[in-house]
């Protein structure tokens, strides 16, 4: 029965059903045939979506989107052009220190490829570099994003398991900042082989100037991540907060947003969030259908019945995460895997706070893996390159995030020392 | 049609924005009443975000769809032909219609369970945060079905 479960769920998803629908389709059919009460789909659903930290997410969403249409996104990649765009390869590792500044406003990978690309890659074709290459930079920064706080996939991680927000936004700085450090490094080297304009050295009063302007951006993520930690606010009143920041910043400081745009924006980030909630709630309906047929415990039992060794369980889940986060969105991907692995993981003695860094990241490297990752997509399309010609751009990117993918599942301190300090 | 379609999509989205400013001020009554005035934020408070943050996410389910929010995965689809394409849209239109329509009609006997509990904080019978449900699949619902209207037009075209 859980076979037939799965087996129209796959196969409404490649004929291109939108995600939460294929799996509430096949929910239906497992219903259906069950014979159980069909009174369960709105309440699953309710149920779902009636937590108290998934408020959180439309207020992240909301004040990323304020914060971008203040002109925060402009003034991030200004600031990090005076700080790298006289250097060799210069306008790449501006793209990657922007993606790495912007990862603390949005919590998420395609929307740091739609805004940061947007700019940079025509700017970067202006200044010629390779269409491809510029679009493989973009595409691949991007995935700081759900790494660096605030994550959405992180609230999403911590609603299922009840592990604490805090600790998870911590968890991800690390791995985030190796990440983006690891691509730098990459754009560093590959930079010679570029046929670019160096751009002339800022003086230190634009530098100073950008600092001035990102500023604010910057302590918008510290508000987040100290108010949280710090025991001032819980991770909905951070978001909330943030979204009062964001258009205090807007409309008084930088001055680009009007208060006729806050409706427009406030919808925009809703139907985001109306889209996200869908899912969180038919993935409750799944996850109970699952948890009733014990597929969890067989998976579980399965898994540890071919190996007990860590490290091997560990190999085990990153394969079936980096194949899964190449064809599903990372969201669905986390919703119906995470609590799944997690209980396997932790048999073995993993840290579920570690785990959970480890499960996230596996999935976003999915959103640059081809043939269907998300932000190669994205930037293909704002390039006007094929996506062949992204991925194969972006193949030592890739590389990159496979390497800080395997440090960070078998070194357990990049990711719980931070928490750790601050926590415990 | 294209009236209704302004003052359906108008319904929905003063409904998205009163949801929406109210889950953000009773946020922010939350904090300041529990920094400034009391030890503990009024627990009615987090109860009525929640409910704002519901009919919020229900009254803007409807927009999404009719805008194309939700995430699906195209890589297999854009390899089949036009036709192919045309047929498998009404297909997958009218399966969806199918689930929002059983999904609509059981949130009317999710409703009329609600009647008999109330809420442990406002004491507000829980029917009225149920209609939220009916809200959501309701109006994904409509916009479904415009949508298969539009695309059965489309085919016989």
């Amino acid at each position: 029965m859980i076979l037939l479960l799965i087996l129209v769920f796959v196969i409404c998803l490649f004929l291109r059903f939108p995600i939460a629908y294929s799996i509430a389709i096949s929910c239906l059919l497992y219903i259906v045939i069950k014979d159980i009460p069909l009174i369960v789909l709105p309440l699953k659903m309710y149920s779902g979506i009636d937590v108290f930290v998934l408020l959180s997410i439309p207020g992240f969403i909301l004040a990323g989107n304020l914060m971008n249409h203040g002109g925060i996104t402009e003034k991030i990649i200004d600031f990090s052009n005076h700080i790298f765009g006289h250097v060799r390869g210069g306008l790449s590792l501006a793209n990657i220190g922007a993606s790495m500044l912007f990862a603390g406003i949005s919590g998420t990978a395609v929307s740091d490829t739609a805004s940061i690309g947007s700019v940079m890659i025509p700017a970067m074709q202006k200044e010629g570099y390779k269409a491809d290459y510029a679009c493989a930079v973009t595409a691949a920064s991007s995935t700081v994003g759900p790494i660096i706080p605030p994550s959405v996939p992180m609230i999403i991680a911590a609603t299922l398991t009840g592990l604490s927000v805090g600790k998870l936004f911590l968890a991800g700085a690390l791995p985030g900042l190796l990440l983006g450090l690891g691509f730098i490094l990459v754009a560093l080297l590959l930079a010679k082989n570029q046929p670019h304009k160096k751009q002339k050295r800022s003086s230190v009063l634009e530098i100073l100037k950008g600092i001035f302007d990102t500023f604010w951006a910057l302590l918008m993520t510290f508000i987040i991540l100290f108010g949280i930690i710090g025991g001032y606010f819980t991770p909905t009143e951070a978001s909330i907060v943030a979204v009062l920041y964001a258009a205090f910043i807007g409309l008084f400081v930088y001055r680009k947003l009007s208060l006729k745009a806050l409706p427009a924006i406030v919808l925009d980030s809703f139907k985001t969030s109306a889209s996200l909630m869908i899912l969180v709630g038919f993935s409750n309906l799944l996850g109970w259908i699952l948890v009733t047929e014990r597929l969890p415990l067989l998976i579980s039992e399965g898994l540890l019945g071919i190996t007990t060794n860590k490290i091997l369980i560990l190999i085990f889940i990153n394969l079936i995460l980096l194949v899964v986060g190449t064809f599903m969105e990372t969201i669905a991907a986390l919703l119906i895997l995470f609590p799944v692995l997690l209980n396997v993981a932790v048999t073995v003695g993993i840290d579920p706070i570690q785990f959970a860094v480890v499960a996230v990241l596996n999935l976003i490297i999915g959103l640059t893996t081809p043939p269907v990752g998300v932000c190669l997509f994205v930037a293909s399309s704002i390039g006007k390159i094929s996506i062949d010609q992204v991925s194969r751009a972006g193949f030592p990117f890739l590389l990159v995030s496979l390497f800080v993918l395997i440090l960070v599942t078998y070194i357990p301190q990049i990711s719980l020392l931070l928490p750790g300090l601050f926590f415990d | 049609m294209k009236e209704n379609g302004r003052i359906d999509q108008k319904f929905l989205e003063w409904g998205t924005l009163i949801g929406a400013f109210g889950l953000i001020f009773t946020v922010v009554l939350q904090i300041v009443t529990r920094r400034f005035f009391t030890e503990q934020a009024p627990s009615w408070t987090e109860e009525a975000s929640r409910f704002f943050f519901i009919y919020a996410i229900s009254f803007a389910a409807g927009l999404a769809q009719k805008e194309d929010y939700f995430v699906s995965m195209d890589y297999f689809y854009r390899k089949f032909g036009h036709r192919v394409r045309q047929s498998l849209d009404i297909a997958i239109t009218f399966l969806s219609l199918v689930l929002f329509l059983v999904m609509s009609i059981y949130s009317v006997q999710f409703i009329l369970l609600g009647t008999v509990e109330t809420s442990p904080s406002l004491g507000l019978p829980m029917s009225i945060a149920f209609i939220s449900m009916l809200i959501m699949s309701g109006s994904i619902l409509y916009y479904l079905a415009i949508q298969l209207i539009l695309q059965l037009k489309a085919l016989s075209k």
